[in-house]
C-alpha cells in the first residue's frame, strides 16, 4: 500500500522541473493533503463506473420504454383461424356460397380426467355421438380430438356450462350456400375442413383459397340467379306434371359462351350435401350424356348446308323407309312424299336428315362434329364433365342415325354450345361459368359461315311457326328452336318406345339471338292434357315458351311484333303459309 | 455552482423522467383503444358478413317470389308489356304566357290524362 501511494507522489511531483531532482522518498506535501488527493482519484474512478452503470440503465430504460411501444399488437386469439375461402356470386353480386363464424368442439385427452363421465355429460347436449367411440376418442394419449364440428348456438352454451376439463371451443369458419338447392349443381360443395368437392367449389379449390388470401375479391359466375330460379321453376313443373325421372335445363349466352342458368334436376340442398338420394348429385347438364334426337337434324342441316350438298329449296325424297343391315329408318309422322330442306326439319323428317347426313359422308360428318367440339370431352369449369359415347366403328348406318340424332350420345352443355354456334353467326364459344367481364367478345372459332349461320335462323324459325316446336311460341318474340324426342336404351341395347328423353333446343330473339335455351325432360309419361304424348312438343317446347316469356323481359329484350323480313306475308292456314314461303324459297 | 447546476440537472432529470412516463402511458392507452377499435371492426365485419349471408337467404328468388304471389298485386312482366317512347303518341299543348294570357307556342308533349 505505501508503495503505491510513492509511485503517485512521483508522478505529480515530476511536472515541478524548477526543482532539483527529488528523491521517491522525499515528502514534499503534508499527510493531509495526500490523503485528499487519493480520495480525488478514487472518487474519479467511481464516478466513471457509475457514469456507465447510469449510461446501461438509462439505456435500457430507453429501449424498454420507447422501443417496445413499436411491437405490434398481440395475437388476439391463441387458436388461429383456418384457410380462408373466398365468397361465390352469381352475375349480379348475389352471394352464392359464403362462410360464417361456428364453434367446434374439440377435446385434450391428456387432460381429461374421467373419459367415461364426459363422455355420458357430452352425449347429453349432443345424442347424435356414439358413446363406444367418443369414449375411446377421450381415452387416448393425444394433445387434440375433434369431437364435434359447426355446433350451433344453442350446443356450445349448453357445452360451456357443463365445465369439463379438457374440452374447449375453437372458431371455425362454416361454409354455407343461402341458395339451397338452387344453384348447388353448379357451386357444388365443400368438405367439412372446406375443401371443393364437386362443381366450382372443386374447379377453383386453389383459387378461391388464394382469393381469400390476396384481396377477398369473389368469383364472379356467369350465372344469372334470376333466369336460373325461372328454369329451375318451370323445368320442375314440367318434370311433377309428366312425372319424369329429371331433366336438365340450360341458357346460354350466345355472343360470349356464358351460361346464364344450369339446372339438373332432382338436386340436392348443398347445405347438407350427403343427405338424400346420392343419384340426386349426378349433374346431367354437364355429366350426363344422352341421345338428344332430332335436335341433331339442326346440325345436319348446317353441315350439309356449309359443304354445300344442299340449299334452301333442294331436299330428299322420303316417301319410303330406308333398310338398311337389320334396322329400318322411318318417319315419326311420315309424309311419303319428296320434302325440301325446311320441310325435313318442320315434318322432323329422320329420312331426310339421314340421307342428308350420307351425302355429306361420314369423314365429312365427323370432321364436322369435331370442329363444333361435339366428339371431345365437354369444356365447362366442373370437374363432372362427360365424354361423348362415340360409335366405334363409324359405319354408314351411324353416319345416318347421327344424322337425326341417335348413335351419338353428348352432354346437354356441349350440345347447347353447339346450338349457339349454329345461330350467332357460325362462332363457337367455350362454354363457361364465369363471367365474361369484357365489352370485347371472348375467342371464338369460326366453325360455319355466316351464310348458313342466317339460313339455320330462319330453319329453326320455321319449326317454331309451322313444326314441332309450335308449342314454344311467345307471343312478341320470335322464336327459333327444334325439339328432339329420343327413345332411351333399355338394359337389353335396344330402343325402349316408352323411355323417352324429349329435349328443346331454342335461341331467341331469331332476327338477333342473344340466348340459347335448352330443356331436357327425363322419361316424361303422357297426360290426357296432351293426348298421351310425352313427345318433346308437349312437354320440353312448351316449358321453353314460358321461360322465354319470363325472361324476354327480364332481359329487357324488346317484343317483336313483325314478321321477319325473309318470310313473305302470313296468308291463310299454316299449311298455306309454310307452302308460300317454300315457294319464296324455290323462287330465290 | 456545483448544487446550483446540480439542482438544474435533478429538475431537468426529473422533467424528462415525468414526460417520458406520461408519453409512455398515453401511447398505452392509445395502443389499448386501437386494439379494442379494431377488434370491434372485426366484429362489425363478421356481423355485417353474417348479415349479408342472412340477407342472402331471405331473398332467394323463390321466397321472393312466394311473398310477392302473397302480398302484392303486381305479375311478372309480360313481352307485350314493353313498349318503347317512340310507340308514344304526341299531343299539342298550347303555351300561354303567364302574364297577359296570350299564346306563345305550341308544346309537344307525351299524352297525359289530366287528372
Amino acid at each position: 500500500m505505501t508503495g503505491d501511494f510513492e509511485r503517485v507522489d512521483v508522478r505529480i511531483a515530476e511536472p515541478e522541473v524548477d526543482r532539483a531532482p527529488v528523491s521517491a522518498t522525499l515528502r514534499l506535501e503534508g499527510a493531509v493533503k495526500e490523503a485528499s488527493d487519493t480520495c480525488r482519484a478514487r472518487m474519479f474512478v467511481l464516478a466513471i463506473a457509475f457514469c456507465a452503470a447510469f449510461v446501461v440503465v438509462g439505456g435500457r430504460l430507453v429501449e424498454v420504454m420507447a422501443m417496445q411501444a413499436s411491437d405490434g399488437p398481440m395475437a388476439q386469439s391463441t387458436v388461429t383461424a383456418p384457410l380462408g375461402r373466398a365468397d361465390i356470386v352469381d352475375r349480379n353480386g348475389l352471394l352464392l356460397a359464403t362462410n360464417l363464424p361456428t364453434a367446434s368442439l374439440y377435446a385434450e385427452p391428456r387432460r381429461i380426467i374421467d373419459p367415461d363421465e364426459a363422455a355420458d355429460r357430452l352425449i347429453a347436449v349432443l345424442p347424435e355421438l356414439d358413446r363406444e367411440d367418443l369414449v375411446a376418442k377421450l381415452s387416448t394419449d393425444r394433445g387434440f380430438v375433434w369431437v364435434q364440428r359447426n355446433l350451433t348456438p344453442r350446443q356450445q352454451a349448453d357445452i360451456h356450462v357443463l365445465g369439463i376439463p379438457g374440452i374447449a371451443f375453437m372458431r371455425e369458419e362454416r361454409r354455407v350456400y343461402p341458395q339451397g338447392n338452387l344453384t348447388a349443381h353448379v357451386v357444388g360443395f365443400t368438405d367439412i375442413d372446406r375443401q371443393g368437392l364437386a362443381g366450382i367449389e372443386a374447379h377453383f379449390n386453389r383459387d378461391l383459397q388464394s382469393r381469400a388470401a390476396e384481396d377477398d375479391a369473389p368469383l364472379e359466375l356467369s350465372i344469372d340467379l334470376r333466369f336460373q330460379q325461372i328454369v329451375r321453376e318451370e323445368l320442375a313443373a314440367t318434370i311433377e306434371k309428366f312425372s319424369a325421372i329429371g331433366g336438365a335445363g340450360l341458357i346460354l349466352d350466345v355472343n360470349t359462351g356464358e351460361v346464364v342458368a344450369m339446372v339438373s334436376l332432382p338436386d340436392f340442398d348443398a347445405n347438407r350435401p350427403t343427405e338424400g338420394d346420392p343419384e340426386a348429385r349426378f349433374n346431367r347438364a354437364t355429366l350426363g350424356v344422352y341421345e338428344i334426337g332430332s335436335i341433331f337434324k339442326v346440325f345436319t342441316a348446317a353441315m350439309a348446308l356449309d359443304a354445300g350438298v344442299v340449299n334452301m329449296s333442294s331436299g330428299y325424297d322420303a316417301s319410303n323407309p330406308i333398310q338398311i343391315a337389320r334396322f329400318t329408318i322411318r318417319d315419326y309422322k311420315p309424309k311419303n312424299r319428296w320434302l325440301s330442306l325446311p320441310e325435313i326439319l318442320v315434318y322432323s323428317s329422320n329420312i331426310g336428315a339421314a340421307k342428308m347426313a350420307l351425302d355429306v359422308g361420314a369423314e365429312g360428318q365427323q370432321e364436322f362434329l369435331r370442329r363444333i367440339r361435339l366428339l371431345s370431352e365437354t369444356q365447362v369449369e366442373v370437374p363432372e364433365r362427360g365424354r361423348p359415347m362415340i360409335p366405334s366403328p363409324w359405319r354408314e348406318i351411324n353416319t345416318m342415325t347421327i344424322g337425326f340424332g341417335h348413335g351419338l350420345a353428348v352432354t346437354p352443355v356441349q350440345a347447347a354450345a353447339a346450338f349457339a354456334a349454329m345461330v350467332n353467326g357460325g362462332i363457337l364459344y367455350q362454354p363457361t361459368l364465369l363471367r365474361w367481364n369484357s365489352d370485347l367478345p371472348p375467342p371464338g372459332v369460326q366453325v360455319i359461315e355466316q351464310e348458313t349461320s342466317d339460313q339455320i335462323r330462319l330453319l329453326t324459325h320455321l319449326v317454331v311457326l309451322y313444326g314441332s316446336g309450335r308449342n314454344a311460341q311467345v307471343p312478341g318474340y320470335l322464336i327459333g328452336g327444334k325439339t328432339g324426342t329420343a327413345e332411351k336404351l333399355d338394359s337389353r341395347g335396344g330402343y325402349a318406345e316408352d323411355r323417352l328423353l324429349s329435349s328443346f333446343m331454342g335461341a331467341f330473339p331469331i332476327d338477333d339471338p342473344r340466348y340459347v335455351i335448352m330443356l331436357m325432360v327425363d322419361e316424361p309419361q303422357g297426360i290426357p292434357e296432351t293426348y298421351g304424348y310425352a313427345t318433346a312438343g308437349w312437354t320440353a317446347a312448351p316449358a321453353a315458351g314460358r321461360i322465354i316469356a319470363r325472361i324476354g323481359p327480364l332481359a329487357g329484350i324488346a317484343p317483336r311484333n313483325n314478321r321477319l323480313p325473309e318470310l313473305p306475308p302470313a296468308e291463310g292456314d299454316a299449311d298455306e303459309q309454310l307452302e308460300a314461303i317454300l315457294a319464296a324459297f324455290a323462287a330465290r | 455552482m456545483m448544487t446550483r447546476s446540480g439542482l438544474i440537472w435533478c429538475v431537468l432529470a426529473l422533467a424528462a423522467a415525468v414526460a417520458a412516463f406520461t408519453v409512455k402511458y398515453q401511447v398505452r392507452d392509445l395502443e389499448d383503444t386501437l386494439a379494442a377499435t379494431q377488434s370491434a371492426i372485426a366484429d362489425s365485419r363478421e356481423e355485417i358478413h353474417v348479415l349479408k349471408a342472412e340477407w342472402s337467404y331471405l331473398n332467394r328468388p323463390e321466397r321472393l317470389a312466394e311473398l310477392a304471389g302473397r302480398y302484392l298485386e303486381l305479375s311478372p312482366m309480360a313481352p307485350a308489356q314493353m313498349g318503347s317512347l317512340i310507340d308514344v303518341p304526341l299531343r299539342e299543348v298550347p303555351l300561354l304566357d303567364p302574364l297577359d294570357g296570350e299564346e306563345t307556342g305550341t308544346l309537344v308533349t307525351f299524352k297525359v290524362e289530366q287528372p
